[in-house]
């Protein structure tokens, strides 16, 4: 992907957006608090989509994909939701969940890795899976014991949420740039043929992978339940796909071997830019159009997807020496 | 005969479901309760899993050529759409399902031909056509129809035809014709040859990219049968909600069925027994009083059973020759 | 004079990186068997792919029966008449024999439109027939050996009546007998009036069956002469174009040392059996067979990337079964593989990762890597090799190929490894870089490294081994030594007929 594009097209919108949601400013200052609380709203309502899209990027990074995060989040948030509410939530409900993930997570990597089930396939079915244990553990209920939970709201909060995420960005956006790990796994992604010849232990670094998406998972639900107080059994439907677009827009390429955080970055944030701001142009959108502006947005998710992807394409255009 | 066209694999997974379709037909039988009449199981059946099935033929042909088609959900939304609508003009009931069929074949054609044009990764089209067809269907409500509230209602009974009454006949006769065409056409063979091996078809003189798109022409037409059962057999059709998830069901369906998600293997009859043997499991667990919330649950780990164990057996195999 | 059937002028052809044809003048006549030499990156496989309508010429034009034509796609050479058999087998494996035989004709039909499959097996088994193939046209293609692939491979290109067959390295995978049924299928053809191009290492198949040698180097059309001109030295010395010793160097003599590696009864089902021999630092053992002998597949169970079924095998004196590669290369043991597009490159990748890979882990702290050191590790591995890129950052792709083949052994002799297992390590390599490579294994071996050189290139393994062991079928058919290396030698060993010095 072209570095100024992302960016451009999330300045672009966040302008028309503005503009189209009525909001006018009297001075600088104005300005400055209203962006500065916009932002922090846009970072907290993000953040489970935002980490789980980190870790979908190294998953994609590998050749793999993952169909099953939604699933995944949504079964540890079930799980975490049956456990009375109070200060003992904290070395119960929450070291559970994170083992939970964690083995969720695993179960992906082992299927994919020991028993060379094809990613998609593997996924597909632990998707329908976990959603199935999620019945299993909440029936038709819908739970709330989350904001009971001393100092739990926290990780709703931009203080809470915006943190987490920034620091799980620093971390393997700098971190793991630098890390032999990461060159591994591009290598394996790219050929995995190759990288089995150059002694990269290729099953061991695929369990980890999906690991790393189960404990990154597990964030995604913290800050999901903090900011929804409640989950059923349904919640979260079709997050898999959600996080998948804004990979492939962040310009991750889906045959693996490249990839990048910082795109994957922008490309929650056009989503979520995108979601947010036909919301705020409602009334806009009544006045001037024959349509409800919020039916566009899958239109225009569709169409950026194609014309993201297709630019990035071009690009990288090139024929190997014969 | 089969002139060697059934590979060993394809073979014993054919076998696998039909055994295994047999054994829950059988268990169904013995599990029912007092009053319920087998014949009735066997009845709705065909209404029930037609969609599935028929869906499933058309991404059968499509995974065989190495693509895939994420949209197929929001086409049959679009498709639903565009009945819904004609249906609220009081069109007659023909025009109307000839409307919904052209709307999904015409739809999956479109596909093929991004991706023939644009070269690029079919899940990457599809992916975009699954946010975009459904965006489209709930703006052409809008646009069509004043006040739109979310759904559109179909009262009169027969415009439900094909979905309740003739739901079985549509997809009995369906079948028979696409096994016939599988049976007789080159071209199901020439998909084959694509997912095997690109470069072998270019070689040979073939040419890649109209094979694939072929593969979505023809399931486009599978699918267009699919959306009018799928829409007719449902009082409301709401544009933000129908068939959400139903691409992966079938994908499901698909694969049990034995075949290959990289293309190459893979045939009609697998995918039909791969959608019952997913429906009559679900029957059985029913009538064997299985909590509902479980059947989901064990729905997925015996899809993972099937392919876990088939994928753990032919592994090191694989690996040797990925090596060689 | 018989009537001219192809003529190129001035064709030209680059790759991203490398020229791959300079202006290029060749014309073929009909009934005429062209030999097509030169040594590997020569360019021939670009000519043939031109010819084939894989690609398409930068520059010139190609005439075709008197007229300028331009393929387009495979499919416009194959009806203006020429049938080529590719060096790498491209084919549908889940397919059957029958369908793959046919794939790119129309296939038989019923009146009524359907496609008639008995017909379709009886045309295939034809085919076959009239090639003296006995293979059951029903068969799964991914289930047939080898060489019985190849046979299909040939029956289909000379069964599409073409008017000029081409055919590149074609009896790579074949046994004797298996080739003599080609030749006098070919001859047949010829007396026909069929053109044949024919490409081969094998020279003695180029003295055997052509009318006329031409030779390639570095993209240059750079002789041509009747075959009965031809002698095998004159031909290597067009081929080779610089005088043996500078491309073949020896610079030290061996003297017996410890033995760093030792194999007794090694033995996998299928691949390879009872193998044992010692491998000594400070040598460079040559390990030549035909294709399929089941040399690689010896190297890589000593690489670890599979187990061996019985059978001792021990490193620097321990006992040794590795389990996966990573162990091999902290014991100091690297493996050069033989495709190295396929099996050591991601192409798109950088060449600073794609050469850092194989020693960044000695310059990790916490899984960090320490920038400074690699980058200042690259920088001399890039200049101790003679990588010649652009920029570090450039695809590795865009390289040519004995600048990616030099890459990957920076990669791993960057590593300083004891031993070292090289797989082919100059095919697809231009005569400088070529010369270069054999000249860093010279002195490789002489800093006291013990090197297994596995090679189907016949001057390059007599000429660089200390000691050559000749593989037949999975078995050492030989281990020849000193007079005792010569071509024949190794040529009679290697096809099982050779019982001498064991």
């Amino acid at each position: 992907m072209r570095r100024w594009l992302l960016p451009l097209i999330l300045l672009a919108e966040i302008a028309l957006f503005t503009i189209l949601s009525g909001q006018t400013f009297i001075s600088a200052s104005d300005a400055g608090a209203y962006f500065q609380s916009y932002f922090a709203d846009l970072l907290c309502q993000s953040a489970p989509v935002l980490l789980l899209a980190f870790g979908m990027t190294i998953v994609l990074m590998t050749a793999g994909i993952d169909l099953s995060v939604g699933s995944l989040v949504a079964l540890v948030a079930c799980v975490m939701s049956s456990f009375p509410a109070g200060t003992e939530f904290w070395w119960t409900a929450v070291p559970l969940g994170l083992a939970l993930a964690l083995l969720l997570g695993a179960t992906n990597g082992a299927l994919i890795a020991w028993l060379d089930v094809p990613p998609i396939i593997a996924t597909l079915s632990t998707m329908i899976l976990y959603r199935g244990l999620c019945f299993v553990v909440m029936g038709d209920l819908e739970k709330s014991p989350f904001l009971s939970v001393p100092a739990y709201e926290w990780l709703g909060q931009i203080s809470g949420a915006a943190l987490l995420v920034l620091l799980t960005f620093i971390i393997l956006a700098f971190w793991l740039n630098r890390s032999r790990w990461l060159r591994e796994i591009l290598m394996l992604g790219g050929n995995p043929i190759a990288a089995r010849y150059a002694g990269i232990p290729v099953s061991r670094r695929i369990l980890q992978v999906y690991s790393l998406v189960g404990l990154l998972g597990f964030l995604a639900a913290l800050t999901f339940t903090a900011r929804n107080s409640s989950v059923s059994a349904s919640s979260l439907t079709g997050l898999e796909l959600q996080v998948i677009v804004a990979v492939v827009l962040g310009g991750t390429r889906v045959q693996g071997g490249a990839g990048s955080l910082l795109g994957t970055f922008y490309g929650v944030l056009i989503i979520a830019v995108m979601d947010e701001g036909l919301r705020g142009a409602a009334k806009w959108g009544t006045e001037h159009l024959p349509f409800k502006i919020s039916h566009l947005e899958y239109v225009l998710l569709g169409l950026l997807l194609v014309v993201g992807v297709w630019l990035n394409s071009r690009e990288k255009t090139r024929r190997p020496a014969a | 005969m089969t002139h060697g066209r059934l590979s060993p694999f394809l073979r014993q997974r054919l076998l696998v479901l039909l055994a295994g379709n047999l054994v829950l037909l059988i268990a169904i039988a013995f599990t029912m309760k007092q009053g319920g009449s087998f014949t009735d199981v066997l009845t709705r059946c065909g209404p029930n899993v037609a969609p599935v099935i028929l869906a499933g033929l058309g991404m059968t042909g499509i995974i065989c050529t190495g693509a895939i088609d994420l949209s197929i959900a929001s086409i049959i939304v679009v498709a639903g759409t565009v009945f819904g609508v004609l249906v609220d003009r009081q069109w007659p009931p023909l025009p109307c399902f000839a409307a919904c069929v052209a709307t999904a074949w015409s739809l999956s054609a479109c596909n093929g031909l991004l991706i023939r044009n644009l070269k690029m990764p079919a899940i990457i089209i599809t992916l975009a056509g699954l946010a975009l067809y459904r965006g489209l269907a709930l703006i052409l409500a809008d646009l069509a129809i004043p006040n739109f509230g979310g759904s559109l209602n179909i009262q009169h009974e027969s415009y439900h035809a094909p979905g309740k009454q003739f739901a079985s006949a549509i997809l009995l006769a369906t079948l028979v014709g696409a096994f016939v065409w599988e049976w007789f056409a080159s071209t199901p063979r020439r998909w084959l040859a694509l997912g095997s091996s690109e470069e072998a078809c270019r070689l040979a003189g073939l040419d890649p990219r109209s094979i694939r798109q072929s593969a979505f022409v023809v399931g486009g037409l599978f699918l267009g049968i699919a959306a009018l059962i799928y829409v007719t057999q449902i009082q409301f059709i709401e544009p933000a909600r129908l068939a959400l998830g139903f691409e992966l069901q079938v994908i499901g369906a698909v694969i049990l069925g034995g075949t290959n998600i990289f293309g190459g293997e893979g045939s009609y009859a697998g995918t039909a027994l791969g959608a019952l043997f997913l429906y009559f499991t679900a029957q059985w667990m029913t009538y064997a009083g299985i909590s509902p919330y479980f059947q989901e649950a064990i729905t997925g780990a015996l899809i993972i059973g099937v392919i876990g164990m088939d994928c753990a057996l032919h592994r090191n195999r694989k690996r040797l020759e990925e090596l060689a | 004079m018989a009537q001219s059937l192809l003529q190129l002028r001035a064709v030209e052809k680059s790759f991203v990186g490398t020229r791959a044809l300079k202006p290029l003048n060749l014309s073929l006549v009909q009934g005429e068997v062209l030999g097509l030499i030169g040594e590997n990156g020569a360019g021939k496989s670009t000519l043939i792919k031109l010819l084939s309508g894989v690609h398409s010429p930068d520059a010139g034009t190609i005439e075709w029966q008197g007229r300028s034509v331009h393929f387009s796609s495979p499919h416009d050479a194959i009806n203006a008449g020429i049938a080529t058999i590719h060096q790498e087998l491209a084919y549908c494996g889940h397919l059957t024999v029958a369908e793959n035989l046919l794939l790119g004709e129309p296939w038989p039909r019923h009146r009524w439109g359907g496609v008639d499959w008995t017909l379709l097996h009886a045309r295939a088994a034809t085919q076959l027939a009239r090639c003296h193939l006995e293979i059951p046209t029903t068969r799964t293609f991914s289930d047939l050996t080898a060489a019985q692939k190849q046979e299909v491979a040939i029956a289909r290109a000379l069964n599409r009546d073409a008017r000029l067959l081409i055919l590149d390295e074609p009896t790579a995978s074949l046994s004797a007998p298996e080739v003599e049924r080609l030749f006098a299928h070919l001859n047949r053809l010829r007396t026909q009036g069929v053109a044949i191009l024919y490409v081969s290492h094998r020279l003695d198949e180029i003295l055997n069956l052509t009318n006329r040698v031409a030779v390639l180097r570095d993209g240059k059309l750079v002789a041509s002469y009747p075959t009965h001109e031809a002698t095998v030295s004159r031909m290597v010395k067009d081929m080779v174009g610089r005088p043996l010793e500078q491309v073949y160097p020896r610079s030290r003599s061996y003297r017996k040392a410890a033995p760093l590696l030792e194999l007794e009864g090694a033995t996998r089902e299928g691949m390879f059996e009872n193998i044992s021999f010692q491998l000594h630092a400070g040598e460079i053992l040559g390990l030549a067979g035909l294709v399929g002998a089941g040399r690689s597949e010896l190297a890589r169970a000593i690489y670890g990337l599979y187990p061996c079924d019985t059978g001792t095998m021990r490193l620097k004196g321990n006992p040794w079964s590795p389990r996966s590669p990573d162990e091999s290369l902290d014991a100091g043991m690297v493996y050069l593989p033989e495709e190295r597009k396929r099996q050591s490159l991601v192409l798109d990748h950088s060449v600073r990762d794609a050469i850092s890979i194989g020693f960044s882990d000695l310059f990790t702290r916490w899984g960090m890597i320490r920038a400074q050191e690699e980058q200042s590790a690259i920088t001399n591995a890039m200049r101790t090799y003679d990588v010649r890129a652009k920029t570090v950052t450039q695809p590795i792709g865009t390289l040519s190929g004995g600048n990616q083949q030099k890459a990957i052994l920076a990669r791993w002799l960057e590593r300083k490894p004891d031993i070292i297992l090289l797989d082919e390590p100059t095919r697809g390599v231009d005569v400088g870089a070529k010369a270069e490579i054999h000249q860093l294994i010279d002195k490789l071996a002489g800093s006291g490294r013990a090197v297994l050189l596995i090679s189907s290139d016949l001057p390059e393994v007599l000429s660089m081994s200390d000691r050559i062991l000749v593989m037949h079928h999975g078995s050492i058919a030989a281990e020849l030594h000193g007079d005792a290396m010569t071509q024949e030698n190794v040529m009679l060993a290697a096809s099982g007929l050779h019982h001498a010095n064991r």
